[in-house]
């Protein structure tokens, strides 16, 4: 609960504070309280100033929207409002150095090559996007216009709070030019051509005259206004340079090949502009010119969701930590395509982190150094007297996406609060292990994941692949060696609920509505490199499943990667479909009435007749092959995954499942509100399908409501990133972390089918087990180890984890 | 198939009984409402009149009730009105998962209740405009289409439906043969009839030879209940030669007078339709254009004119107290353009018995106007449904 008192009752207000915690206040009216107030104190976080103050422990004065002081002890102003916000951690607020918040559609793809652009013309100050990217503590966002554009004009600095118009979302314009080079053309001569005109535009200028067209085509120079307009108009291109060439903006260049950054580079010796070099992503030998010259630089996103541009698709896992020790003026930004995609500053800040940077560097790149680089220090980044009041509090470390956010303030201004944000103290830790592991050892750690989620300090022996005894303590025999991994994290290998491992292609068949007879198991092919990154990632029990093309999709498998057999069990659960994906204008059904009445049937001991072209004996087995699947689910006791995204579907599912009794677990529930107590009441579980960029908080709000409401959740996705980036966004929303690791664990396999025990480990459990530096649902952490029968699968060798 | 279906359907059912009791304990007292006129198309409108409410029913309604002592009055004022809440008898609403299983030919089972979306947006659209019961229907890509859903506008999701397979729906139009194409060869895996129009009445004309014959014909309870008076009939038909198709077949097959639904060119054919007796469910109003769908020739004084010929209509389709005043202004009765949007269509869909009148022992779905209905500028003060109010 809050806390606010004024200073001078100090005693009487303490009081008063500790009712408060009965008397429920809506957040609003305490957000409302602090606004009003002409003086805010911020007192008892550990504050990160970002400055040479350093971290410590204390307050923040804040008035008419600048920060007053900052320090140990600072005293309370008279009248102030005092926010206690003890055991949490303060820092500047997050910026995002290159995002497409508050653009409107058009104008997130418009480009030019004539500098023609001002971003704020493109800017929407009513789009309500900006509060889910407010609620991970990121307060400031650079935009520009489109990379498809050589050469596009002005970018800004923007706010993230409610704006009523265009100018009070600024805090700065005109920050940089933004120019690309090597994105359109990405053959070496294209390359090659594009840096001559740049180079040929600025020498142009710069003996003062018109500069040549940048991209080269004389066509598209007439289509944009004809010889007239073009002599009434001064020319923008030639102005914006000579703004560069003068110093007074700097040039922002995209430029990812090394070709590109090191004409980059000579450019800005040779015309001496201000450069920032964006993008970076294999910059081969020319990271060296980045350390010669202290480049400020903007590189990311650290972890990659959604489609990949083809100049990022090859980055060296150990990238960032390479740049990030290259030069201290580095920014790490999204590069999100979504407007929402900029909350994601927090979790590209950890994958940082997992990928090598340190993270006092990786928080600088979202806070001082990011405003450095956008030319904004003197207004934001780090809390300092007279820096604009925009600070972000952290119910854990800003650098673990899984931690809420307690307050985030913009100018003084109190835009997101959670007055329950419940303190969330992972950490992270270093592990020292062997190369190799002996045949019988004992692992020693201060954090064992246990059956019920928590983590504990425990002992485990581990002997002919098999546990041969775990607890707070075991009897260790002589001569067997004691590894003590401290603060490192051991853990059950994690659980997929449902994955294609990239086998999509081989596991559809679309031909009849009616494939109840295909198992996934037959074709798995268990070390592709989707599978290998899988198992790196830490996750070794895998639900192998047909794709969703039929309502009746097929058998699923238990896969258990990295064994020397990967099937376990071939036929843990029938997987069915209600969603869209089953509907086809080719056969039956194309509707979901249809796809409800086909299931009903199928499940009421209709078998169709097979179609096919195949001779009879064969259409026979099949048939029965069909028959006998079916009757597993509906009287064998073998649980049902049934694929529901929206409401309809979703009660379909709930109607099926208690219709004809038997087990079942919702796959990919998009709308779960309203639905959870009947859910519930089926019996019915739920794997999540992967967080996306573009969904609103209420997608991970409604995991963390419906995991409160004591249904059982797992997740559920193609790499492993995606689904610990699910888990710990639904912890952010409010999922108790314990409910949230079992759904990594033994739920996720009890749910699916898989055989008790899995994802366990107990006295005689098989010894597959994974070796953290910290909890998975800290983004931070990563696999040290992962040992499947106590033999080394996997060692992480590079740093580079997150991709 | 059927029997599996029809208990799904049992269940939802008793789900929404279930619904209903719990809906309305909550509104367990009783509200007197005063208002300057009540239609309660049973008579003549009472001006003044007075309709008590308990729980969730009509408990009487009259110039004046005698109301027991300590119950809620709420007078509504001199100007108000008080109506049956509408009824729109073909609406598609919240069948988000697809509107037609067009992958067959004939689909009599297809029971909309099965994947409805009680969050769709059309039903709080719907309330709003007054409407408080809907006729799911299924669509028109099928020659035999499937049952209607009866549903309330509000309500804990299926505790809205009154019944899951009402009417049985044909389509005698050339939507079952939209998406088909004549093939060169008879090699997929999947052809579907018909291919023209001409291939929709032949289907039609087979099945019900089928039926006549005793042939062997799936799901032949649900296509028999529908064509043999058990359930009502209604039959998609929208240009003058489709209404006059649906005739002949209907003479030559001696079934039970089906419903016109869309019935666009209805009025190009009065003297056939009245001497059949069949009624009409008007498809919505489209201005703007001199063409419906399937290009037939739009009037504007349908309703009017089916009206003069002494033929049943009801309007549909959403906006019903608009399509009212419009069809006033082109020569309805006013008497008659409300009993379009109440009365009517709850007999043609067959729940008469519970909505569509003002009468002791109706389910409480009203409508409050703040002045006459059918004036433009009226607006709706409130709807109720169940007893349970919501405000504009």
């Amino acid at each position: 609960m809050r806390a606010l008192r004024s200073a001078t009752a100090h005693g009487l207000c303490a009081v008063l504070a500790s009712l408060f915690v009965i008397v429920p206040l809506s957040k609003l009216a305490s957000a409302g309280d602090v606004n009003t107030a002409e003086t805010i104190v911020l007192q008892g976080a550990t504050i990160h100033t970002m400055t040479e103050q350093g971290t410590f422990v204390g307050s923040v004065v804040v008035e008419k929207g600048k920060v007053k002081s900052v320090g140990k002890d600072v005293k309370v102003p008279e009248g102030a409002m005092v926010m206690d916000l003890t055991g949490h951690i303060l820092t500047p607020g997050l910026i995002d150095s290159r995002s497409v918040l508050w653009l409107t559609a058009a104008a997130r793809n418009e480009a030019s090559s004539r500098g023609t652009l001002n971003i704020l013309d493109g800017v929407n100050p009513f789009l309500e996007d900006w509060r889910e990217v407010s609620r991970q503590g990121v307060t400031a966002v650079y935009v520009q216009p489109s990379n498809s554009g050589v050469f596009g004009g002005r970018g800004a600095v923007l706010r993230v709070g409610a704006g009523n118009s265009v100018r009070d979302l600024v805090i700065a314009t005109d920050v940089a030019v933004q120019s690309a080079m090597g994105i359109t053309g990405d053959t070496v001569r294209e390359r090659a051509a594009q840096i001559r005109r740049f180079k040929r535009a600025f020498q142009a200028v710069k003996d003062g005259k018109d500069p040549p067209n940048l991209t080269g085509n004389n066509r598209q120079q007439g289509n944009q206004g004809g010889r007239r307009s073009q002599a009434a108009q001064p020319n923008q291109t030639k102005e914006l340079i000579k703004l560069v060439l003068d110093r007074k903006v700097p040039l922002r260049l995209e430029a990812h090949q090394e070709d590109v950054v090191r004409a980059a580079f000579e450019m800005a010796d040779e015309f001496e502009f201000d450069l920032i070099v964006d993008g970076l992503s294999s910059p081969g030998s020319a990271i060296s010119d980045v350390a010669a010259r202290q480049a400020r630089v903007v590189v990311g996103p650290a972890w990659e969701s959604g489609a990949v541009p083809s100049y990022r698709r090859d980055r060296d896992d150990q990238l960032l930590s390479r740049i990030a020790e290259s030069t201290s003026r580095w920014a790490l930004a999204t590069y999100s395509t979504e407007a929402r995609g900029s909350r994601m500053v927090r979790v590209q800040a950890a994958a940082a982190v997992a990928s090598g940077v340190e993270a006092e560097s990786a928080l600088r790149a979202v806070t001082v150094e990011a405003a450095r680089v956008l030319g904004v220090a003197d207004q934001i980044g780090s809390i300092a007297p007279g820096m604009q009041a925009d600070l972000a509090v952290f119910a854990g470390s800003p650098l673990d996406p899984a931690a809420s956010t307690r307050m985030v303030m913009t100018r003084g201004e109190v835009v997101y609060e959670d007055a329950d944000a419940s303190p969330n103290n992972s950490s992270i830790t270093t592990v020292d292990l062997p190369a190799e592991m002996p045949e019988s050892y004992v692992i020693r750690t201060k954090r064992m994941l246990n059956a019920v989620g928590e983590m504990q300090p425990a002992e485990m022996f581990i002997q002919n692949g098999l546990v041969a005894a775990i607890g707070k303590t075991v009897t260790i025999p002589k001569g067997v060696p004691v590894f003590d991994v401290g603060d490192g994290v051991v853990t059950p290998g994690l659980v997929n609920a449902h994955s294609y491992l990239g086998q999509q292609s081989m596991l559809s068949d679309d031909t009849e509505a009616d494939s109840s007879q295909i198992r996934a198991a037959d074709v798995i092919e268990a070390s592709s490199p989707v599978a290998k990154k899988m198992l790196a990632g830490g996750f070794v029990n895998i639900g192998f499943a047909p794709t969703s093309v039929n309502p009746s999709a097929g058998v699923m498998a238990h896969v258990r990667l990295g064994a020397k057999k990967p099937i376990v069990v071939d036929d843990i659960a029938g997987k069915f479909v209600l969603s869209g994906d089953a509907r086809s204008n080719d056969r039956l059904p194309s509707s979901l009435v249809g796809q409800v009445m086909f299931l009903n049937s199928l499940f009421g001991g209709t078998t169709p007749m097979t179609r096919l072209y195949v001779p009879d004996p064969v259409a026979r087995a099949i048939e029965r092959e069909r028959r006998a699947n079916v009757d597993a689910v509906v009287t064998g006791g073998r649980p049902a995954v049934v694929a529901a995204e929206s409401a309809p579907e979703i009660q379909a599912a709930i109607n099926l499942t208690q219709q004809h009794g038997f087990t079942s677990v919702l796959l990919d529930p998009e709308r779960i509100q309203g639905l959870a107590n009947d859910i519930s009441a089926a019996g019915m579980g739920i794997i999540a399908r992967p967080f996306d960029d573009n969904d609103f908080d209420s997608y991970s709000q409604q995991l963390a409501k419906a995991a409160n409401a004591r249904i059982p959740i797992a997740f559920s996705g193609q790499t492993p990133q995606e689904i610990r980036v699910t888990a710990a966004m639904a912890v952010n929303a409010g999922m108790p972390s314990v409910m949230a690791l079992r759904g990594l664990t033994a739920t996720a396999a009890d749910m699916v089918g898989m055989p008790t025990g899995t994802a366990q480990l107990n006295k005689g459990s098989v010894a597959d087990f994974v070796i953290w530096t910290g909890s998975p649902l800290d983004l931070r952490a990563v696999p040290v180890r992962v040992l499947i029968q106590s033999e080394l699968e996997t060692v992480r060798t590079s740093t580079g984890a997150m991709n | 198939m059927n029997m599996t279906i029809t208990s799904v359907l049992r269940v939802c059912a008793a789900l929404g009984l279930f619904g209903v009791a719990c809906a309305t304990s909550v509104t367990a007292e009783s509200t007197l409402y005063k208002a300057g006129t009540v239609y309660t198309m049973t008579g003549d409108p009472l001006s003044p009149g007075q309709v008590l409410v308990t729980d969730g029913k009509i408990a009487a309604v009259g110039g004046t009730v005698n109301a027991p002592a300590g119950v809620t009055v709420v007078d509504l004022g001199d100007d108000s009105c008080l109506l049956p809440g509408f009824i729109d008898a073909y609406t598609q609403t919240g069948l988000s998962g697809g509107t037609d299983e067009f992958t067959a030919e004939l689909t009599p089972d297809f029971c909309p209740a099965l994947a409805i979306d009680w969050n769709d947006r059309g039903f709080a659209e719907a309330l709003a405009a007054g409407t408080t019961t809907l006729a799911i229907c299924p669509g028109t890509e099928n020659v035999i289409a499937g049952c209607s859903c009866l549903a309330k506008t509000n309500g804990e999701r299926e505790s809205r439906i009154l019944q899951n397979d009402a009417a049985l729906f044909i389509s005698v139009c050339s939507d079952p043969a939209r998406r088909n194409r004549a093939r060169a060869r008879p090699d997929g895996l999947y052809n579907r009839l018909p291919t023209n129009r001409m291939g929709v009445v032949w289907i039609l004309r087979s099945t019900l030879d089928k039926l006549r014959r005793g042939r062997d014909i799936e799901a032949r309870d649900d296509i028999e209940s529908g064509f043999s008076g058990q359930r009502p009939l209604m039959a998609v038909a929208r240009t003058s030669h489709d209404i006059t198709a649906l005739l002949t077949i209907g003479e030559e097959f001696a079934f039970a007078p089906p419903i016109i639904v869309g019935g666009q060119e209805t009025y190009k054919v009065t003297e056939q339709v009245a001497a059949a007796g069949l009624p009409v469910i008007l498809g919505s109003l489209t201005t703007g254009s001199a063409n419906g769908p399937e290009r037939t020739e739009l009037a504007y004084n349908q309703a009017g004119l089916l009206s003069k010929a002494g033929i049943t209509f009801a309007f549909s389709g959403g906006n019903l107290l608009e399509q009212a005043r419009f069809a006033c202004r082109f020569g309805l009765e006013p008497g008659k353009a409300l009993q379009a949007i109440t009365k009517t269509p709850a007999e043609l869909i067959g729940v008469s018995d519970r909505v569509g009148t003002i009468a002791p022992g109706m389910d409480a779905d009203l409508v409050v106007t703040d002045g006459d209905p059918l004036e433009f500028t009226t607006g709706i003060r409130f709807v109720m449904v169940n007893g349970q109010v919501f405000e504009q």
